[in-house]
């Protein structure tokens, strides 16, 4: 009952704005008309409509206050616009404004002059962009030069910049770079120099005891570092000739380092550690020698015995 | 001798700015009219009414004459008008209230009757404030329709949709419209 008497309600209540106003054609007025005669919701409906009607039509007849300005100013700022300036507005056809502005403000040439606002902006961005990209570039390639080794050519560079007669000393490869930088670092006397030995032969020869000085302790630091780098790579090497037994003993069930302990001989029957080394890595030999008494205190490649096992489990 | 908008339109294209200048006189009290009622401020509706004629000097070779040149120029202002009213709603600015507007500015007021003018007054302040607690959609609609009155297909091309719409949307509003005024007049 009351969805047939929306159904019927709905149709009608889209036309009652117009109806108020009598604005409908006759026989859509006549069609409300009826509905309104059998329907007390819709005549609420179209009572509060009427007071909204009398609001805007009472609005409506208000003219609002005149404006402050006319067409003067408004030619003015067109004018201003253009960038020309025009002549006296009854001036028959003085009035028009010069071919090339007009061209620039009508046909096509709008376009060009919202580019001329935007063009700037969009080069200012694309330029801040290209110095990120050749920030970040040149970044990468700064860490990946230090990675590589590539800066004792330039410490080399710099000394020989700096002194050109001292003999350039062949650089060993894998010199850790950040140290000698920071030793360099260190002698912070030759520091200002390096400046003044851009700016001519004179000025050259002044700082050349300095520079001396600075690079003969360079030197010596770096053969400290060399010193420094070889050991701890002698160290690394030791370890790479365990490592590399240990894995290669993993992988072979027979051999005599294998924790699988039912497949090994007894201790006392195992042959000696010196010549398993010797046989099967015979390049371990360039780092540096394991004895056998390393061997057995690192503890982990020794093998377990029967005995271990059976206390253990 | 009276031109049509079309052969005004070609005089401006052509380079005589009085043609526009006749442009102006013939449009600009409507449009001055429907950016007041938009934004109940005189003095925001004289300068949107001064930019709309500037943008639509500007882009008078783009106009195709596909609509009349009235409902052309009240779609840039609607533009104009939306643009403001969210700036306004940014910064929270109000507008100046019309009735006070309607007393400093209409030199009709002088010689009426004062209890006329309070009447009008408190008429503009009441659907002000209705149309101002309005969605901007409907308020332009309900202007446009109800104020100004634009037929439907004006309506159409002004907001660019169909007439179906623009007459569903004007239910609404219209409902929407009634519905504040029946609740404002309930608390007084």
């Amino acid at each position: 009952m009351i969805k047939l008497w929306k159904a019927g309600c709905r149709p009608v209540r889209r036309l009652l704005w117009e109806y108020a106003e009598e604005r409908l054609p006759e026989d859509a007025m006549e069609r409300v008309e009826r509905h309104l005669n059998s329907c007390a919701s819709c005549r609420r409906e179209i009572e509060g409509m009427r007071q909204a009607q009398k609001l805007l039509v009472a609005f409506r007849a208000q003219d609002p206050p005149p404006p402050r300005t006319g067409w003067a100013t408004l030619r003015d700022r067109l004018t201003a616009e253009a960038g020309a300036s025009l002549p006296a507005a009854h001036a028959g056809h003085s009035s028009r404004l010069p071919l090339a502005t007009l061209e620039g403000l009508y046909s096509g040439d709008s376009r060009r002059t919202r580019r001329s606002t935007w063009m700037p902006r969009l080069s200012l961005t694309g330029s801040m962009a290209m110095v990120l990209l050749l920030g970040v570039f040149g970044y990468r390639t700064f860490r990946s030069a230090e990675y590589l080794g590539t800066s004792p050519q330039n410490v080399t560079g710099g000394i020989q910049k700096w002194a050109p007669n001292m003999p350039e000393k062949k650089e060993t490869p894998g010199t850790n770079v950040q140290s000698v930088a920071r030793n360099k670092g260190q002698n912070s006397a030759s520091k200002p120099e390096q400046g003044a030995g851009d700016s001519g032969a004179e000025t050259i020869a002044h700082v050349m005891p300095a520079a001396d000085r600075g690079n003969r302790s360079l030197r010596s630091n770096r053969t400290q570092l060399m010193a420094a780098v070889n050991k701890s790579e002698n160290e690394e090497a030791g370890h790479l000739t365990r490592a590399n037994k240990r894995s290669s003993e993993a992988l072979n069930p027979r051999s005599p380092g294998i924790k699988f302990t039912h497949y090994l001989p007894k201790v006392s029957e195992r042959p000696q550690p010196q010549e398993e080394k010797s046989s099967s890595y015979p390049d371990a030999g360039q780092y540096t020698t394991v004895s056998n008494t390393q061997r057995n205190v690192m503890g982990t490649l020794e093998p377990i015995s029967r005995d271990d096992d059976d206390s253990v489990y | 001798m009276q031109l049509s908008d079309q052969e005004l339109i070609y005089r401006c294209r052509e380079g005589d700015v009085e043609a526009f200048g006749q442009i102006y006189a013939r449009y600009e009290r409507q449009v001055y009219r429907f950016v007041y009622h938009m934004i109940g401020d005189p003095d925001d509706a004289d300068d949107i009414k001064q930019d709309t004629f500037m943008k639509a000097y500007r882009s008078l070779a783009t106009f195709r004459g596909e609509c009349s040149l009235l409902t052309w120029l009240l779609k840039v202002a609607g533009n104009l008008c939306r643009d403001r009213l969210k700036s306004r709603s940014r910064r929270g600015e109000v507008a100046l209230n019309l009735e006070v507007e309607c007393d400093l500015r209409d030199t009709s007021d002088l010689g009426a009757d004062p209890a006329t003018l309070l009447e009008r007054k408190d008429l503009n302040a009441t659907v002000y404030r209705v149309l101002t607690g309005m969605p901007e959609a409907q308020r332009e609609l309900i202007v446009l329709r109800d104020v100004e009155g634009l037929s439907y297909q004006q309506i159409a091309d002004v907001l660019g949709c169909s007439v179906a719409s623009v007459k569903l949307r004007l239910f609404r509003a219209r409902r929407g419209f009634k519905d504040r005024v029946e609740s404002l007049l309930k608390v007084r």
